[in-house]
């Protein structure tokens, strides 16, 4: 299956905590007005999908973008699809992933990428709670 | 802001038992002290310390550290790590965090404790680059020969570095046969006189598994601070 079809595995509830939850979320995380991602999700054939997630402006924007060419992000993840969803549904956890080497992260902002980790591993814990 | 490495030739020798008593005992003079579990094989220095793992907060692109009391604050991987997960890190990521806690942690102590890693493996040698002649050390060991090998090389190393060991903490004192002690005890002190670092017994004692017992370390606090 592709990494887009499995995304739609989660898409809609993702959608849902994006439009009833984002106000409270980004109160409880306000760092991430100041930040950007670039999430790239792949399968093991080589296929992947990236996503830019951040703020023009004022605007909360979710963008799909070329994973070979992403738009300057502060931080880039990257992980196996099937990673990412069993992160989501709760059935790894984020450090966990991170610590099994599972995840990569790269630091754009001249912050170390563990830097990144340990301040946002607490919103995976969020966002995964609020998928339940 | 003066780091104090807590280190050892060798594991399980209560390097971390050392660091988070040092730590207490000079909070408890009233000494602002910053203490960071560098040890990232071992990451266990908040188990002794009751700290929440509560959500990691920055301040101006640096994280801010956990407050334990009023004069001692404490940051480490083991806030990170779920219970009973296994560490796959490679060296670049270890690094990398090690980076992390000694630059992007807004440290606000007088002394800055580091329980590090044990032996002479390659974080250590990264760490101890990173403090080199700026930094105090305080060996670690248990009174029996093996380990007196293993300190000799970390001696060796600390001193290669520039980093000036303060005093070497003989662990668990009482433990091991008294005769072994002794031996161990006359060989190091070649070494003190000769490097100028304090020799300092820790009696063996079942409740510092547990719990902290800060007036068992005067004698190594003051080596640290004189």
């Amino acid at each position: 299956m592709s990494v887009r079809l499995k995304l739609l595995s989660i898409l809609p509830k993702l959608m849902a905590v994006g439009l009833r939850r984002f106000n409270s979320l980004l109160n409880e995380f306000p760092e991430a007005r100041t930040r950007s991602m670039v999430l790239r999700l792949y399968d093991a054939a080589g296929n992947q999908v990236a996503f830019w997630l951040g703020f023009e402006g004022d605007r909360p924007v979710v963008k799909e973008v070329d994973p070979r060419n992403p738009p300057f992000a502060t931080t880039e993840v990257s992980m196996h699809i099937d990673v990412f969803l069993k992160i989501l549904k709760g059935r790894l956890d984020f450090r966990a992933a991170y610590l099994y080497d599972l995840i990569d992260i790269k630091s754009n902002d001249g912050l170390p990428s563990t830097y990144h980790i340990l301040l946002w591993s607490a919103f995976w814990d969020r966002l995964v709670e609020l998928l339940r | 802001m003066i780091p104090v490495l807590v280190t050892s030739g060798k594991g399980g020798v209560g390097k971390t038992t050392v660091a988070v008593n040092l730590a207490a005992n000079l909070a408890g003079r009233g000494i602002r002290v910053s203490l960071m579990d560098a040890d990232l094989m071992a990451p266990n220095t908040h188990l002794f310390l009751e700290v929440n793992k509560e959500r990691l907060r920055e301040a101006g692109k640096m994280l801010l550290p956990l407050r334990v009391s009023e004069n001692l604050e404490f940051m480490g991987l083991g806030v990170f790590i779920p219970r009973g997960v296994g560490v796959a890190l490679n060296y670049e990521k270890t690094s990398d965090f090690i980076t992390t806690l000694l630059k992007f942690v807004k440290w606000s102590g007088d002394y800055l404790i580091i329980d590090a890693p044990p032996g002479a493996i390659d974080i250590n040698v990264r760490l101890f680059k990173e403090l080199r002649g700026r930094a105090r050390a305080v060996i670690v060991g248990e009174p029996h020969p093996f380990a007196v090998e293993d300190n000799l090389r970390m001696l060796d190393l600390l001193r290669f570095f520039d980093i000036e060991v303060r005093a070497l903490v003989l662990n668990k004192y009482g433990m091991f046969s008294e005769e072994l002690a002794r031996q161990v005890v006359a060989e190091y002190e070649a070494y003190a006189e000769k490097y100028g670092f304090r020799i300092v017994k820790v009696p063996w004692d079942t409740e510092l598994q547990t719990r902290t017992k800060p007036e068992l370390f005067d004698e190594l606090a003051e080596a640290v601070v004189g």
